[in-house]
């Protein structure tokens, strides 16, 4: 009985907290706007550019590299040819290096040409190339017709090229896509972001405001206070990852729909809750630490002052993830913020280990608890709350 | 209806100790209003928050009807209602909403709740300001508030630290006329105060100097044996009346 009325009474501070949170524009402007503008916007942006980038890169004359035998029968065949032919060794490599835009096979059999095309899709010049031969190879089938309608009785419809066109992209996992690379660490900041001016509020701000002290001298306990903050905290914290990874999902679709590109966040509704499973508990470890530094400061700004070298850390930690592979190390599952990056990463270009984000989500709430109990016992010290 | 017992408080830190409290003692006694008077620094705030359970001595009991003050008692914080010297409202609330969370707190039901806070801003009239926000509230109206909130759960003892400070004489003069009120009720108040219009309203009055409990008596008398305040204070504190100017 005295358990549910604790926890109730952490419920109403919670509940008040929220309100009063909301009531706040500059929470507002932080959580919302933030996310559902602000990230739909850097998405839009940075695959406009890409498409910029194409558009520049279409106007290149692309080099492809062509076995011997093929680079004769498209020498001997077709009077124009938009590529200029490379006949060295190592093709893969070159095209790995950028040295060359594209690998092309031919296997014929007749007039029957089955073409096979490597690319690099993370290349504006590899990507536009592949455009360039695909158009090239329909164009000479669209000539090709216009001839036959042209001398319908005299052609010989035995010579007629019929290409097959099939292409490969050769970007290593890792280059897929800069951007989904780098959107688990810009998620994970902006989870921060949305939860630190609330943390460090309902902490440092309360006894800045020394509404702390009314609420110590009421009938509730310091642990049903210190609960009911993480809990105010942790709400904002779930909040903002919902709205973050929404916001990033519609700005990858309205892109992808605006600039008629491939949709590059491309995840179903199973993956989009194994997302907020993840970004669940990375946001209530951010919270606790929030509201262990902003109970451990006098006033706001010292809270502020102690945070920001903690966002840095987090921030280096977090960029370092995103160069590294997908997880596959587990003990990297054991380390926070390097097991969510890694993880939501996994989740983005959609090669999952079950057991890296079980480990990880697991890790991570290990140390929320552990940490949800530190924040408790400061503030049962009256050297934290009323100091 | 309460017993200090021989309470000191020392706060230490890795240079030094202070003792803000030394070895003070005294009891009130139900619907008294006991006055707190002191220099600033003297530990008056320090010995209301150690009543007020929000921090504990560090030698000494509190006792307040037959229970011993702890941070973790939740029955005795029921029994106090502490009004500190800053009003520690929150501005984005109405009155209301602020008054009504510290209901369900205090464990009112809902309408238990509503009713008690129309029922205290009849007694403290404030029912006008009910519903604006406690930012757009004047000092006097945010010190009405205040006490509502310390009186929100029918304490037996109300702690006002410094409860007209900073307040006009009309805010003041209606502050002073809700404590009468409650007296009426029978509530134990406690009130530090430099104000000498605040200290006779008292019953009785103890001034405490470095941390030391210097003087104890009843308000009539010292109105009786001292000219003014002033004259108690130099006394019992043994500083220095004459003041050198330096021209």
């Amino acid at each position: 009985m005295i358990f549910k009325l604790e926890i109730f009474k952490s419920y109403i501070l919670a509940k008040k907290e929220v309100k009063h949170s909301l009531k706040d524009f500059r929470v507002m402007l932080t959580i919302v706007i933030s996310t559902l503008v602000f990230y739909p916007g850097l998405m839009i942006g940075v695959t406009y550019f890409q498409e910029k980038s194409l558009d520049a890169a279409q106007s290149n004359i692309p080099t492809i590299a062509l076995e011997k035998n093929d680079a004769r029968f498209i020498r001997e065949n077709f009077q124009t040819i938009p590529f200029i032919i490379y006949e060295g060794d190592r093709k893969k490599e070159v095209l790995l290096d950028d040295e060359i835009e594209g690998i092309m096979n031919l296997a014929r059999n007749g007039s029957k040409i089955k073409v096979s095309y490597q690319y690099k899709a993370n290349s504006p010049k590899s990507l536009a190339s592949y455009e360039k031969v695909k158009a090239w190879f329909s164009l000479i089938e669209k000539n090709q017709l216009n001839d036959f309608i042209n001398s319908l009785e005299n052609i010989d419809t035995t010579s007629l090229y019929d290409f097959k066109f099939q292409s490969t992209d050769v970007t290593p996992e890792s280059q897929r896509s800069q951007l989904v690379s780098i959107i688990p660490y810009i998620i994970l900041i902006g989870v921060i972001a949305g939860i630190m001016g609330i943390g460090v509020d309902n902490t440092a701000g309360e006894k800045e405001r020394n509404t702390l002290v009314t609420l110590l001298t009421s009938s509730q306990s310091s642990s049903e206070i210190a609960l009911g903050k993480v809990l105010s905290t942790s709400f904002f914290g779930i909040i903002t990852s919902l709205l973050t990874i929404t916001g990033f999902i519609v700005g990858s679709l309205i892109s992808a729909n605006m600039l008629d590109m491939e949709n590059l966040i491309n995840i179903d509704i199973v993956n989009f809750f194994l997302l907020l499973t993840i970004l669940f508990p990375i946001s209530l470890f951010f919270s606790n630490i929030i509201l262990i530094l902003g109970i451990f400061s006098k006033n706001v700004k010292e809270a502020n002052s102690y945070i920001m070298p903690l966002y840095i850390v987090i921030i280096f930690v977090g960029f370092i993830s995103t160069m590294m592979e997908k997880g596959t190390d587990l003990k990297l599952a054991l380390i926070p913020v390097v097991n969510s990056v890694l993880s939501i990463k996994s989740i983005l270009i959609n090669e999952i280990s079950t057991s890296f984000i079980s480990i990880s989500i697991l890790s991570t709430i290990f140390y929320t608890i552990l940490l949800m109990m530190i924040f408790i016992q400061l503030f049962k010290k009256e050297k934290y709350t009323l100091g | 209806m309460l017993t200090v017992n021989n309470i000191s408080k020392v706060f230490s830190s890795k240079k030094k100790q202070i003792k803000a409290v030394n070895d003070v003692s005294f009891k009130l006694n139900s619907g008294e209003i006991l006055g707190i008077v002191g220099p600033n620094g003297a530990g008056k705030s320090t010995l209301l928050r150690m009543i007020a359970s929000l921090t504990l001595p560090t030698e000494g009991t509190i006792k307040i009807n037959n229970n011993y003050t702890s941070t973790h008692n939740r029955g005795i914080k029921d029994d106090i209602g502490y009004v500190a010297v800053e009003t520690g409202l929150y501005g984005s609330m109405t009155s209301f909403e602020f008054l009504y969370y510290f209901g369900r707190v205090h464990g009112y039901g809902k309408k238990e709740a509503f009713n008690r806070i129309t029922e205290l801003a009849s007694l403290l009239d404030f029912d006008y300001y009910l519903y604006k926000k406690i930012s757009h509230l004047s000092t006097g109206m945010k010190q009405k508030i205040s006490i509502a909130r310390g009186l929100l759960h029918k304490p037996h003892l109300l702690i006002l630290d410094e409860p007209t400070n900073g307040l006009d004489i009309i805010a003041a003069y209606y502050v002073r006329e809700i404590i009468k009120k409650l007296k009426q009720t029978q509530t134990s108040i406690i009130i530090s105060t430099h104000i000498i219009t605040d200290i006779k309203m008292c019953d009785r009055l103890i001034v405490l100097n470095k941390g030391n409990l210097v003087y104890e008596s009843n308000t009539m008398d010292v109105i009786n044996n001292y000219n003014s305040l002033e004259d108690l204070f130099f006394d019992v504190t043994r500083y220095n009346k004459n003041v050198k100017m330096g021209m």
